[in-house]
């Protein structure tokens, strides 16, 4: 049999899967939600003006985000319960004394249960659509790990120190790599990390963005280099930029992975016995055999006469 | 004595004054830069600062030769920044505390970098609560890059005339422009819309190469290339909430790009006997025959008329590209335990345009005396795209996550080429009113990509305190190429097509720790194989470990540190691809209060990237191992070498911020990158560069507030790029040290 059932393919993998995600969903439809604290005890809320009893300095700084708008103000609906939006019902907080363990504290609270509260409003702007998905969550990094609701230094996105120190603070290798001699102008406040990569989670790996049309977000910057052209240098297309290029930072000039043009190309156009060799030829597939020219006496770089590397209208050898 | 007693005070009140900050020059916040002071303004409270200044560049190095001026070319390239007045920062922030503004609640507008700066940045943001919310970003950045061994032809010092080129045939000095404004109103509302438009421009005076005739007696030569690119982008999408926590877009997306670089020879050093100025391009080997044995007769600057040479050459072609796209996402939590993330999109590039080149002078090898290529060419890029991605929460310390992404561009194209040529016997063989040949040639070709993946993990919380993830991923990638070539003239015809078909396996690891909120660490791990591969460095295997950890012994100390392997492998025996990027790093600050602060970071990165590689070589001594590649059907790589890269990087940085005093601010700083590499050289002339090289960075700041609100800023940072290797090669020095002082003035009102 050679259907498609029959392969050990993706599209059985990727049924089966959602399937088994469908029985849960149904085991879950037929229990019930997960219980969140204040479900069922409405009556317990306490209002805002109580908690700024003990809680003054907090209520100040609340009321000068746009939170104060949203949880605070009134105009929230009747869904809007003030501090206790996020913090839950604070009654029981309140007739104790103060007891931390009666109210929901971020402060200690896991990753998995922060994210459920902040996402309970914040789901509906894309950017943040993919976060249960995300590395970040995946590695126990909840929203309180990089926004600060109460004490935010930097008021844009209530985030609780500017880019990029607010990166650096967990990805230190990166310092490094935007201190090298030749790096994308992060420290210089022209390009923010989140310019490329998605903090919040994205369909492709490192949780970086893609443009609108699902190219690779170097372009977006990189405008001239996109095209599409007559003759595309196919791995920019298929590998991606970082196939040649380091993108955070570099020794090399131009990023490169290598310090001569010349080697990073013979790398690839090497004659060598591969897979899936046209006929009569001994690389892979459409790869051009290899430099002819004089490596002791001609250019270290391929791309003195290759100028259009990364695609050309007009020469398929990308001279023009 | 008592400049040496100055000398040491100063320093000894930096070092027990100061914030940390950035390392830069063109870091836009100065040690003092706190909030400034908030004043009420009718509805809102209003804080502003601005910081003046004037920047001293005083910038020195090895020169190229005696009596000649410094190299600024690296300097450019590296840093940049210029003498001269500067606005160094500003900032206006408006907060309306009761939500109550007119026009807006709340604004922030922040530029820096202006009056000359390679890096200017304006920044602005407005919101009126439930209303709207606006962003705005106007970015300039001036790229110079003049790093003189990049695309170097290193002349040999045989070549008669040796005529050394000092500085990088394709520098840039360039200027890009990014304006993004984004604009979405009623963000809260049942039906929310967004409207935004950015524009990038990319101009400004480059060069470029261009390679003429056979090897035999080739000639490549500079051409200026004027860079113009224009892009507009435009953007609207609606929100709709129709049930509880779920929301579903629609955007429409249009770009709209405009390429008009031209390219032009002006490179005429040279005349031919009758006086006609003449180009013989930038690549002198005599002995190899560029660009001819004797290219001089009788003498420089009288051009042998049987040379290669350039004696006039334009390229144009200008290309427009319209690109709408449509998406459609959903976004939900509405399914009890299910969180919901999809998207689909469609989009259709279509590219059209016109190319032509004109070529005057004189090839040997073919006896070209002329050429014109013109010719009207098309491109398509369709891309059909979803991801859908799905957590459900099986119970509450277990929960399935699954991600899938469908992918599928292809890209036809196409270039109806006509080529006219004219032969003659030297440069200065009249031009015939009709060409000598005619040679019609149609390009087709064909890319395309398709992908299916899929990824499913298993995470589960162990406890409040740690997590584990478990997880596969599985990617199945096809790439066609096709590509026709139908010469109109001779009647040939040439077809290919391949198909190369991936399919990878990657197993996931993860786990979380966090004993306290003061330690937290966490490790990943992804392990891929492939059974194929599209390039030969395409790895087969790849390993990826992560590790990061973070600890703050006290409230005022945090310590981190990492550690980040990647490996890459592809063991097929004619390849043997090796690659490795290993990074390990710790940071420290301290910050008991605002009067004093400490950071420390260093960073240890190890890269290599090895393979076998062949190629043509005609010394007579071969590198050191080299060996008999396998054999090539166009016999033109006959020698093998399995080549090497690799570097090992140090970086290490130390900031000290005091305030002594109430209204004093003191910065001290030094930072290194210290690169310790090694390479395959094939070229003997081919040296290092950066490398090996040591870059070093030290930084002193002083911010005394004299008056309330007013701040003086004395500033000074220094530069310095040494290369290890004293061979420079036929190229110029590279070195330079540089001496920055900015004096300035902080207003916060």
């Amino acid at each position: 049999m050679t259907g498609w059932w029959r392969r050990p393919t993706d599209v059985s993998l990727i049924l089966s899967l959602w399937i088994a995600v469908f029985i849960v969903q149904l085991r879950a439809a037929d229990t019930g939600h997960i219980e969140s604290p204040e479900q069922g005890r409405s009556s317990q809320y306490v209002g805002a003006d109580t908690c700024k009893m003990c809680h003054e300095d907090v209520f100040k700084d609340v009321q000068k985000t746009p939170h104060w708008n949203s949880v605070l103000k009134l105009k929230g609906g009747d869904k809007a319960h003030s501090c206790e939006t996020c913090h839950g019902p604070g009654a029981d907080h309140v007739s104790a004394g103060g007891d931390k363990t009666k109210i929901f504290v971020f402060k200690g609270a896991s990753a998995q249960a922060i994210a459920e509260r902040c996402l309970a409003c914040h789901n509906r702007r894309e950017e943040i659509g993919h976060f249960e998905q995300s590395a970040h969550a995946g590695a126990g990094v909840s929203c309180t790990s990089c926004h600060s609701p109460h004490f935010a230094k930097e008021p844009h996105r209530l985030l609780a120190a500017k880019q990029p120190a607010l990166c650096y603070q967990c990805h230190t290798e990166k310092v490094a790599d935007f201190n090298k001699p030749f790096h994308h102008r992060v420290n210089e406040g022209l390009v923010r990390c989140s310019d490329c990569h998605n903090p919040h989670g994205a369909p492709l790996t490192r949780s970086l963005r893609a443009d609108a049309a699902a190219d690779a977000v170097c372009f977006k910057c990189h405008r001239s280099l996109q095209g599409p052209f007559v003759f595309e240098h196919v791995p920019v297309k298929t590998e991606g930029c970082q196939a040649c290029h380091d993108p955070h930072g570099s020794i090399n000039p131009r990023l490169l992975k290598v310090n001569q043009v010349n080697i990073l190309c013979l790398q690839c156009h090497t004659p060598g016995v591969t897979p899936n060799t046209r006929a009569g030829e001994v690389n892979a597939p459409g790869t051009p055999n290899g430099p002819v020219h004089d490596q002791s006496a001609k250019f270290q770089a391929c791309t003195m006469c290759h100028v259009q590397i990364h695609g050309s209208n007009a020469d398929e050898t990308f001279m023009k | 004595m008592k400049r040496r007693i100055l000398a040491v005070s100063f320093w000894i009140l930096v070092l027990l004054s100061g914030s940390l900050a950035q390392n830069d020059a063109n870091s836009q916040t100065s040690a003092a830069s706190a909030a400034p002071p908030e004043k009420t303004l009718g509805n809102y409270v209003v804080s502003q600062s601005v910081e003046f200044g004037y920047r001293f560049t005083d910038v020195t190095g090895e020169k190229v030769s005696p009596g000649e001026p410094t190299n600024l070319s690296m300097y450019n390239t590296l840093v940049n920044l210029h003498s001269g007045p500067r606005l160094l920062e500003q900032t206006l922030s408006l907060r309306s505390p009761e939500h109550t503004g007119v026009l807006f609640d709340d604004l922030y507008v922040n530029t820096f970098g202006f009056g000359g700066d390679p890096n200017d940045v304006a920044r602005i943001d407005a919101s009126k609560s439930g209303i709207y919310d606006f962003r705005g970003l106007f970015r300039r950045d001036w790229n110079f890059f003049n790093y003189d061994l990049f695309v170097n032809p290193l002349n040999p010092p045989t070549s008669n005339p040796f005529i050394p080129i000092t500085f990088s045939p394709h520098q840039y000095n360039s200027v890009r422009r990014m304006t993004d404004l984004d604009l979405t109103i009623k963000p809260d509302a049942v039906v929310s819309m967004r409207l935004g438009y950015s524009r990038n421009t990319s101009e400004g005076p480059s060069l470029t190469t261009i390679p003429e005739a056979s090897d035999a007696e080739l000639i490549e030569t500079t051409l200026i290339q004027r860079l113009h690119t224009t892009t507009d982008n435009y953007r609207i999408g609606v929100d709709f909430r129709p049930l509880p926590r779920t929301t579903i877009s629609y955007d429409q997306f249009v770009v709209h790009t405009k390429y008009d670089t031209a390219w032009q020879d002006t490179n005429f050093a040279w005349f031919l006997p009758t006086g006609v100025p003449a180009d013989l391009g930038i690549v002198w080997n005599t002995v190899a025959g560029w660009p001819c044995a004797t290219p001089f007769n009788p003498g420089p600057p009288v051009a042998d008329p049987t040379c290669s040479m350039y004696l006039s050459y334009q390229r144009s072609n200008p290309f427009r590209a319209n690109t709408p796209t449509e998406q459609l996402a959903i976004r939900s939590k509405l399914l009890p335990r299910v969180d919901f993330t999809g998207r689909a999109t469609y989009s259709k590039t279509s590219m059209s345009g016109q190319f032509s080149d004109f070529f005057n002078g004189f090839l040997p090898d073919q006896t070209i005396r002329q050429f014109i290529t013109a010719g009207p060419m098309n491109a398509e890029r369709i891309n059909v795209g979803t991801d859908a991605g799905a957590t459900f929460q099986v119970t509450t310390r277990l929960r399935l996550i699954d991600q899938f992404r469908f992918y599928n561009f292809r890209i036809p194209s196409f270039w109806n080429s006509t080529l006219q040529t004219w032969l003659g016997a030297s440069a200065l063989s009249p031009v015939a009113p009709k060409p000598d040949s005619v040679d019609n040639t149609l390009f087709s070709r064909f890319l395309g990509e398709n992908t299916k993946s899929n990824e499913v993990r298993v995470a589960y919380d162990i406890s409040r305190h740690a997590g584990a993830t478990l997880g596969y991923r599985y990617r199945r990638t096809t790439y066609t190429h096709m590509d026709e070539l139908n010469d109109i003239t001779s009647g040939d015809v040439e077809t290919g097509l391949d198909v190369v078909d991936v399919h990878f396996h990657t197993g996931i690891v993860g786990l979380w720790f966090r004993a306290t909120d003061r330690l937290r660490a966490n490790f990943d791990a992804e392990l891929t194989t492939a059974d194929n591969f599209l390039t030969r460095i395409s790895p087969r295997r790849s390993y990826l470990y992560r590790a990061r950890a973070q600890y703050r012994p006290l409230r005022w100390v945090t310590l981190a540190a990492t550690g980040d392997v990647y490996e890459g492998r592809n063991g097929i025996q004619e390849i043997s691809y090796n690659a490795h990027n290993r990074n390990f790093g710790f940071t420290a600050t301290a910050s008991r209060s605002d009067r004093l602060g400490l950071e420390l970071a260093y960073n240890f990165n190890n890269a290599a990237s090895n393979s076998f590689v062949c190629f043509q070589y005609l010394a007579s001594v071969l590198p050191i191992g080299t060996g008999i590649c396998a054999p090539d059907a166009d016999g033109g790589a006959p020698f093998e070498l399995y080549q090497t890269y690799s570097s090992q990087d140090h970086y290490g940085t130390a900031q000290i911020m005091a305030k002594p005093l109430k209204r004093l601010t003191t910065k001290l700083g030094y930072s290194i990158v210290s690169a310790n590499g090694n390479a395959t050289i094939l070229n003997p002339l081919q040296p290092f560069g950066t490398l090996k090289s040591n870059y070093h960075r030290p930084l002193g700041e002083v911010d005394l507030e004299f008056a309330p609100g007013w701040t003086g800023i004395a500033r000074w940072n220094y530069y310095e790029y040494l290369e290890k290797t004293p061979f420079f090669g036929p190229t110029a020095p590279r070195n330079f040290h540089a001496n920055l002082t900015t004096v300035g003035i902080r207003y916060a009102f």
